[in-house]
């Protein structure tokens, strides 16, 4: 019988925590190399570290952070073979490893729809089965919510939802994926295990993991940052990237199980909306890459701030500013 | 340089049609990096370029029918540029900040101790770099 994997893919913020542990309610594998949680996530961000740390950041790192699949095309067309392969091998390996013991294995990171095109190479070179689950939440709720981890404009936090959906969405047509709503999760959570169940073809659950997920692991209380559809309507911030409106929306009845993705419908939609985003793509890039400077630059100047010299420097500062 | 010399040209050859043939036209534009991200620019130049070599009038229904849709197109993207220019006053402002704390002579005084802080901060960024690498 062929192994699988399951990826969990969304904008961070959106409830990938909370998904892949639901998926590990159903059974599915998560490994042991977890990170630790801390406080932008206190129940834990079931991330597998080498898949995030040493894989995925590597490789952006290696590919000097490109934004969405065109510029990372043309990056690793330039780039080194033998520095790809590296990361290709240890990848397939670590895909073999975590699979010896288990049938299904499952891992999330904010990353893997940016780097879809290298890990999809990745299973295809262990031989095994492919299977994706999308975390959806209400963009402004991501959007906010990652104001206070990443301080960046709500804008920007739009634009990532929408990047993040278009390229795990427009790179897995024909494969095996589902959509997972958090919100739904979160009032709901044992219909969305079972939704999750029966949409990936799991065979059995055992009752006590879900009911140990749906009564202890599932916290309303720290869901903090709750909009409607009619916040989208209203907030200033979407009228900056409107497509949001129309993507939440249709994803959303394909989590309610009103439409299929395989339905004509839906890839007409979504056909749309693709158009929609790459037609405004070299605005939305170039916005990027000035708030990709701007954090640059605001660390810089943290890290001066930070510095021994610099904090030696305050009595003096001090005195030349009284001399102002 | 080469434009110039192509409107010099333009000049010479008398008549303001000729060098307003010279001006740079669509096919040019459009492989512009630049006019990428403002493409709704691309249209406006090109109406404009029309009425200048008299192709279309500025009362003409076509002129105004273009004129509307580009408009149009503006009203949707008046927000993000509006973003985008949020973006690049923060930009300028951080730009100033950093420059005027490398450029405090405080901040040149002590150059040497700078100096070591630097080198152990790049000591333990490729510490924490190689602990990540996936040879390890």
């Amino acid at each position: 019988m062929t192994k699988r994997v399951f990826m969990v893919m969304a904008m961070a913020r959106c409830g990938t925590s909370t998904i892949a542990r639901g998926l590990n309610a159903i059974g599915v594998d998560l490994g042991n190399s977890l990170s630790r949680p801390d406080h932008r996530n206190p129940k834990g961000f079931f991330e597998d570290m080498d898949v995030t740390f040493k894989i995925n950041r590597g490789l952006l790192r290696l590919l000097n952070h490109p934004w969405t699949c065109p510029e990372l095309a043309e990056r690793m067309r330039l780039q080194d073979d033998a520095a790809l392969n590296q990361f290709r091998d240890y990848a397939v390996r670590l895909v073999q490893t975590r699979l010896t013991h288990t049938e299904t294995w499952g891992f999330k990171d904010t990353n893997t729809s940016l780097l879809l095109p290298f890990w999809q190479s990745v299973m295809q070179s262990a031989g095994v089965e492919e299977n994706y689950i999308f975390a959806l939440r209400n963009p402004l709720g991501c959007a906010y919510s990652n104001i206070k981890h990443s301080r960046l404009p709500p804008e920007s936090g739009l634009l990532e939802w929408l990047k993040n959906l278009i390229l795990a969405i427009g790179g897995t047509h024909g494969r095996k994926r589902m959509v997972v709503s958090y919100d739904l999760m979160l009032q709901e959570p044992l219909h969305e295990l079972l939704r999750m169940q029966r949409h990936l073809s799991i065979a059995s659950v055992s009752q006590s993991e879900l009911n140990t997920f749906a009564s202890k692991f599932v916290d309303k209380k720290l869901h903090h940052h709750h909009y409607t559809d009619a916040d989208l309507l209203n907030d200033p911030a979407m009228l900056a990237v409107p497509v949001c409106l129309t993507a939440y929306q249709l994803l959303m009845r394909v989590a309610k199980d009103e439409l299929s993705m395989q339905d004509e419908e839906f890839l007409q939609a979504w056909q749309q909306i693709e158009d929609e985003f790459y037609k405004y793509y070299p605005l939305y890039a170039y916005a990027t890459s000035i708030q990709k400077e701007n954090h640059l630059l605001e660390r810089e100047i943290r890290v001066v701030r930070k510095s021994v010299p610099w904090k030696l420097l305050a009595p003096m500062r001090f005195l030349s500013l009284l001399r102002l | 340089m080469k434009q110039s010399i192509q409107l010099s040209l333009a000049i010479v050859d008398g008549g303001v049609s000729a060098l307003l043939a010279s001006l740079p036209r669509q096919n040019v534009m459009v492989t512009s990096r630049v006019m990428r991200t403002a493409a709704l620019y691309l249209h406006l130049y090109s109406s404009l370029l029309d009425a200048a070599l008299h192709e279309i009038s500025l009362t003409d229904p076509e002129f105004s029918a273009r004129w509307d849709s580009a408009i149009q197109e503006y009203g949707k993207l008046d927000a993000i540029y509006c973003y985008i220019e949020r973006l690049l006053y923060r930009r300028a402002e951080l730009r100033q900040t950093l420059n005027d704390m490398q450029q405090s002579r405080l901040w040149k005084l002590i150059a040497p101790l700078r100096w070591i802080d630097d080198k152990l901060r790049a000591q333990r960024k490729r510490k924490h770099l190689q602990r990540r690498a996936v040879t390890s």
